[in-house]
């Protein structure tokens, strides 16, 4: 599991790449953790799934987890390019009504502004 | 008239639904290959003869020798590299009275004007195919036998019909209220269980039952007043539906299928020997153990969590029979370590008159009735001396030697009281020392016991075992605040 982070008009674009499994979600969270240590000014979030091709239960979760310490710090996270097969955990654990999800990054960011 | 179903063969469409054989895959929530059965039943036909293939032990364990039918069902396998037709070419005599064949993944699908007598028609000769393999073929006269034998083709039956408004191939007199429809792929496989379970369900029921309600359930289901079913709905035997679930509409639902808690299901099929996580959502899918499979694009899910969809196991002998090894050398040697704390402290115990054992009737391995031993404390004040028995699992001691006469299992399930029936709640029953409940807070015991009958193995038992030993030190040193851990 690779995160690459970067800072696009004052939004955090976190691009996942790999499986989110209950094997990477420690990466994941780690390098999530260090990058937002280093950019605490930034409280919206856009997370790009368009290279995440499976998920399970765990990642779900810690996407969930990502959300909740997002939101306590009074920001926002969308969720952008979600492949079929994770859509497919969302969509049977209804995880779709927890999370907004876009088609692409432009649509997340545009909606993370407002 | 013989029959001959060849049940082998790869089906790319039934691959993705994982290990079931495609002759058992269920169509409105009965398998394919039991409609075959009744077909032969309702013609007349009472000797069958199944070709099997890769899953032939499945297939044998569903039909057995056809008692269940009242026909005589035999088994046999092609030789690699021959086809079904070649079989039926190795000795054409035994063909001559009659041949009813199936080749293929053909669901005979009953139309609106079907009646049983209309079955006579088929004698006649009815033949579908399916890029120029024999499907579905059905005749009395030898010549015709014959000439499909050696060709593989039944040109000698002149005329093509709709059937329930499709063209197919087939050739016949006049129509006989049957559609033969080849299952070409997985979204056509659904549609059909779809149809069937919203629309046509009536039509494939024995006399005697109705579908008034729009339901079909199978026995050994297991529900709490909680559920809602919401019709239409096919469901199978030995399911076990978690509370404030909602199922249906068109929900198809195989045999051996827990689903947990707070669970919607709708539009969709659940094979058998599946488990459904807490809380999930199903619409519109096809789960098949850990597989979901989405109809509309055939993609395939395939997820290793059992939190979310698992694949339980049918009965494996070679594993029951390691669990009780290792059960029993595991006993053995808790019931070497702990005889002389067990003498020494049940001896105080007894001697301040703090607890005792009690013998409750219970059902044991296969159903034996036997006396559970059950420590009772009869000091509500938990002692220090009390915590160590328990936290220790002395207060297990006597069941450890259960475990050693072959009377309890080690892990497994909480073992049934003897006092009705409740031993039928299980389809599998292993009742044991340690169970789910002594391992884990949050249980439900008669879904942990369906679940572990399911999903039991060396490792899941090993888990069960970690977690009830430790769970009940851990219990005696947040109780008494003494380091007895350290």
């Amino acid at each position: 599991m690779s995160v690459a982070c970067t800072k696009e008009q004052g939004i955090g674009i976190v691009a996942l790449s790999g499986p989110l499994t209950a094997a990477t979600v420690e990466a994941f969270r780690e390098q999530l953790a260090a990058w937002q240590a280093g950019e605490s000014d930034i409280k919206n979030f856009v997370f790009d799934l368009s290279s995440v091709d499976f998920m399970d239960s765990a990642g779900l979760g810690s996407l969930i987890a990502a959300l909740k310490r997002i939101t306590e710090r009074g920001g926002d996270m969308k969720l952008a390019c979600l492949q079929k097969k994770p859509r497919m955990v969302f969509e049977i654990t209804r995880a779709y009504k927890v999370f907004e999800i876009f088609d692409t990054v432009e649509e997340a960011v545009k909606a993370a502004k407002r | 008239m013989r029959a001959v179903l060849y049940t082998g063969g790869k089906k790319p469409w039934a691959e993705m639904l994982g290990e079931h054989p495609w002759a058992l895959l269920p169509v409105g929530g009965r398998p394919l290959l039991s409609y075959w059965l009744e077909i032969c039943v309702d013609i007349g036909i009472t000797d069958v003869q199944i070709i099997l293939g890769r899953d032939a032990e499945y297939i044998e364990l569903f039909c057995g020798n056809g008692e269940k039918w009242g026909l005589s069902i035999n088994y046999s396998f092609i030789r690699a590299g021959d086809d079904p037709q070649t079989y039926l070419a190795r000795d054409p005599s035994r063909w001559s009275d009659g041949l009813l064949y199936v080749g293929e993944a053909v669901f005979p699908r009953r139309c609106e004007n079907f009646t049983r007598e209309k079955l006579q028609i088929l004698q006649q000769g009815y033949c579908v195919h399916h890029n120029e393999r024999s499907a579905f073929f059905i005749s009395r006269e030898p010549e015709t036998i014959d000439y499909f034998i050696r060709t593989g083709h039944c040109a000698e039956i002149s005329r093509c019909v709709d059937s329930c408004g499709e063209k197919e191939c087939c050739r016949t007199s006049e129509p006989c209220g049957i559609d033969f429809t080849l299952i070409r792929d997985i979204t056509h496989y659904y549609q059909l269980n779809m149809d069937i379970v919203r629309n046509e369900m009536g039509r494939y029921l024995s006399s005697g039952y109705s579908t008034v309600d729009g339901a079909s359930i199978g026995y050994n289901v297991v529900t709490p007043p909680s559920v809602t079913f919401t019709p239409p709905l096919a469901i199978g035997n030995d399911c076990r539906i978690g509370a404030i679930s909602v199922i249906g509409p068109g929900a198809v639902i195989s045999d051996h299928v827990l689903i947990d808690r707070q669970c919607e299901i709708s539009d969709s099929i659940i094979l058998s020997d599946t488990y459904v996580g807490r809380n999930l959502e199903i619409k519109g899918k096809i789960v098949a153990g850990n597989r979901i499979i989405d109809p509309e694009d055939g993609t395939c899910l395939e997820i290793e969590d059992p939190w979310l969809v698992a694949q339980t196991r049918p009965r494996n002998y070679m594993r029951d029979f390691l669990r009780a090894i290792f059960g029993w050398e595991f006993a053995l040697l808790l019931v070497i370590l702990q005889f002389l704390p067990f003498i020494f402290l049940y001896s105080i115990i007894r001697l301040f008159g703090l607890g005792r054992f009690v013998n409750r009737d219970s059902w044991g391995i296969d159903g034996a009735r036997i006396k559970v031993a059950h420590f009772v404390s009869i000091n509500p004040i938990p002692s220090f001396l009390l915590m160590i028995f328990y936290g220790t699992s002395l207060d297990r001691f006597p069941q450890f030697l259960s475990v050693l006469r072959g009377k309890l299992w080690l892990c497994g399930q909480v073992p049934k009281v003897a006092n009705g029936d409740g031993i039928k709640e299980v389809n599998r029953y292993f009742p044991a020392v340690f169970s789910y409940s002594d391992a884990f807070v949050e249980i439900d015991k008669q879904m942990d016991a369906l679940y572990y009958a399911h999903t039991r193995s060396l490792a899941a038992d090993l888990r069960i075992l970690r977690h009830a030993l430790l769970n009940r030190l851990i219990e005696v040193e947040t109780v008494s605040g003494a380091k007895i851990l350290s």
